[in-house]
């Protein structure tokens, strides 16, 4: 309601509107945890902790915001020019590995608190899906030019934290709670997962681009 | 285009993306690892060392000449090789966490096998360090003390000596064998005269699964080899003419015994009284020595208390807790000392008794296992 | 499914070479939460909770630590115990900062025996586990249950 109406009275067509506009859509009505169930398995092992949590929601943002720069860059100037749009999503995965690996050595290097707060996260995010997922679906948004493909990325991580620190809130509390035996764990944890997912697709059904 | 161009294109580009990708971590790598030469200051200053950096401290310091006692060859898992790390080192790693407490924390106590040399750095070695070394000697006899302690004897390798102060340890290696996949160390304290140079007895008493008394028990054999290290510790007799208390049980004697061989050579007649605790006759060990001390040092008196006696052992001594004896001889202990050696439990329970009969604290001493 | 980082860590400290030669797991291959959950069960379905077993074990441990090595009788003579310790600590693996000494506490109980270390009893007490099947050092909930039951 709130962005609906903020949308009718700026001028539709400002830059920095247009980007908090997808910022927030990327963030909370197209969330790409919950609304896509993308980044699932990492979501899942590490929610058990706010602590682990917030570290690995703020690599995830650090990497999707950067990785959907380099991948749009890549897109547009190589593999448009040679007509080798089909192999994005090898090409994608492999910058993704590279761009983590290559952060990794050099938080290492230069801040010990850093890595041990941040980069014991990066290996788990070389494969997350999540990653991947921001850079491909950045492809299916009419119109995107580089910044509006870095917010999108900056945006999906913000929603993958925010979803994996409500995550991380609940179990806390879940865990003094009597689960039936059976459902301890991941069991209670998906279905809570479901949960959320349908309260965020509400502010799908909110709002209508 | 044909089919086979664009199979080229594709695969060539891909190949080469990669291809650039690969080679800018390389590259990374190389420039991101190298450290260039630093600095190790040593007990301020006391030594420069100049290292290549990029290797962990014990390895460096190892390849400098400087013997740090490890048991696990830098794996991080025994937490032996300590040392003071004041500048240049990174915050507390993960892998350090489980051996430090919280002091050791605030002191700068680091693993130095975890951390690596990336900067110049200030560290700050414990002297005794300099006068440990690691023998390859061998077991020379293993005489049964009673039924679960075990007297050691073991050989130094020719032309060696081992120089220790009454009440200091060693630290013994029990190797690899069946049970036991990696070389342990454990420490017992040295129980032999201190006259006697080239040969080291230990007290070793069996504990069940453990890995180094199990060794000693079922796998080492008289003329086998041994290695061990030290000399460790602080626990001595001190330098006062102060009557002295000894308490412990067991294997906890050894230090006594060590202690008692140098008053006799020494001729010290401090006034001494050993309370010793056992449940039962079976459970008391050297009495023989025991009594050639009280022979041969004017002032010693052995108590040996036991606390459930067996109806056919004929007690006529002590009976009861170690601690209700003692304060069955003495009632006012302030001009006293006490050399107290065992768990911290049992040590623990005998500061309370003796600080209750007026002993100052500081009058105290004691090898707490620890 | 993906490891989180610190039950990564702490399963490394749990296995052979870390912390203890042999390790904590012996031939359990279930997940450390797993093994935690099912003796956590085993123990509430006796109405007691493992913080008080652990609890219980420390005393005991404590009690027998007076001992000097020998064999003492507590509750009533109902169980006797004899600490056995060495030189030196290992820390908790769960990487709490506790300090165990190296200690193995025999106990004799209405006609059985069991040891444990004060380790065990920190464990039990403050993260609920028993150590993995096939461990040296396994309790087994209902052993302990039974020696609680036999003391009190």
């Amino acid at each position: 309601m709130f962005l609906a109406t903020v949308a009718q009275q700026a001028e539709p067509n400002s830059f920095p509107l247009q980007l908090l506009i997808i910022f927030l859509a990327a963030a909370l009505t197209d969330n790409i945890l919950l609304t896509r169930f993308l980044g699932m398995c990492s979501f899942l092992a590490i929610s058990r902790h706010m602590k682990t949590s917030i570290g690995l929601g703020i690599a995830v943002i650090f990497v999707t915001t950067f990785t959907a720069g380099i991948n749009f860059l890549i897109y547009k100037y190589v593999l448009v020019p040679l007509g080798i749009e089909y192999l994005q999503l090898i090409i994608f995965i492999v910058v993704i590995a590279a761009f983590v690996q290559l952060v990794e050595m050099i938080i290492e290097r230069f801040s010990q608190p850093l890595y041990f707060a941040l980069g014991i996260f990066l290996p788990l995010i070389t494969v997350n899906c999540a990653i991947l997922g921001v850079s491909l679906f950045m492809l299916n948004k009419q119109g995107y030019g580089f910044w509006q493909s870095v917010t999108f990325g900056a945006g999906s991580g913000v929603g993958w934290l925010l979803a994996i620190v409500l995550m991380a809130g609940i179990r806390e509390k879940v865990k003094e709670d009597k689960v039936p035996p059976g459902l301890r764990g991941s069991g209670i944890t998906l279905i809570i997962t479901g949960i959320i997912a349908l309260a965020f697709i509400g502010f799908s059904g909110m709002i209508k681009f | 285009m044909s089919n086979l161009q664009l199979f080229a294109i594709g695969v060539g580009s891909l190949c080469l993306i990669c291809g650039i990708l690969a080679v800018l971590l390389v590259i990374a790598d190389r420039y991101l690892n190298d450290y260039g030469e630093c600095k190790i200051s040593v007990n301020d200053g006391e030594k420069e060392l100049n290292v290549k950096g990029g290797s962990s401290v014990l390895t460096t310091l190892k390849d400098e000449g400087l013997f740090i006692p490890s048991a696990c060859g830098g794996r991080g898992s025994c937490g032996m090789c300590k040392l003071q790390v004041d500048a240049g080192g990174p915050p507390v790693l993960p892998t350090e966490e489980p051996h430090l407490s919280k002091e050791e924390m605030a002191d700068n106590v680091r693993i130095c096998c975890q951390i690596k040399v990336r900067e110049d750095m200030e560290i700050r070695v414990p002297e005794e360090l300099f006068s440990i070394k690691e023998y390859e000697g061998s077991v020379e006899s293993i005489t049964d003390l009673n039924h679960d302690i075990k007297l050691v004897r073991f050989a130094l390798p020719e032309g060696e000596e081992l120089n220790i102060i009454p009440g200091q340890y060693v630290q013994l290696q029990a190797p690899k064998y069946k049970k036991n996949p990696e070389p342990v160390y454990r420490a017992y304290s040295v129980a032999s005269d201190p006259l006697d140079k080239t040969h080291v007895d230990l007290c070793i008493r069996l504990v069940p699964n453990g890995i180094c008394t199990t060794y000693v028990f079922e796998h080492m054999k008289e003329g086998g080899p041994a290695v061990f290290n030290g000399p460790y510790g602080d626990f001595k007799l001190s330098e006062t003419d102060k009557e002295m208390v000894f308490i412990a049980g067991g294997s906890g004697m050894a230090p006594f015994l060590s202690m008692l061989a140098h008053m006799k050579n020494e001729g010290i007649d401090r006034k001494v009284t050993y309370f010793f605790g056992a449940r039962a006759k079976r459970d008391l060990i050297c009495l023989d020595e025991m009594k050639a001390f009280e022979e041969a040092i004017p002032n010693f008196t052995f108590v040996p208390c036991l606390s459930e006696a067996d109806p056919d052992d004929n007690w006529q001594g002590e009976t009861g807790l170690v601690t209700t004896v003692m304060e069955k001889f003495f009632d006012d202990l302030s001009d006293k000392e006490a050399y107290l050696c065992g768990s911290p439990g049992m040590i623990d329970a005998s500061v309370v008794a003796l600080t209750g009969r007026g002993m100052k604290e500081e009058n105290i001493f004691y090898d707490k296992f620890a | 499914m993906q490891e989180n980082p610190e039950d990564k860590i702490l399963r490394e400290r749990l296995l052979p070479g870390q912390l203890s030669p042999k390790g904590f797991l012996g031939t359990d291959e279930r997940p450390v939460e797993e093994i935690i959950a099912a003796d956590q069960a085993e123990v509430e379905a006796a109405g007691l909770t493992t913080r008080q077993l652990g609890e219980f074990l420390e005393e005991i441990h404590k009690a027998a630590d007076q001992g000097w090595e020998s064999t003492v009788s507590l509750y009533d003579g109902k169980i006797t115990a004899r600490s056995l310790e060495v030189n030196g600590k290992i820390p908790c693996p769960f990487g709490c900062g506790a300090k165990c000494h190296k200690a193995v506490i025999e106990v004799n109980f209405c006609g059985k025996k069991l040891q444990f270390t004060p380790l065990d009893a920190h464990m039990i007490q403050e993260h609920g586990f028993f150590e993995g099947k096939g461990s040296d050092y396994r309790l087994a909930p209902k052993d302990i249950i039974e020696l609680y039951n036999c003391a009190k």
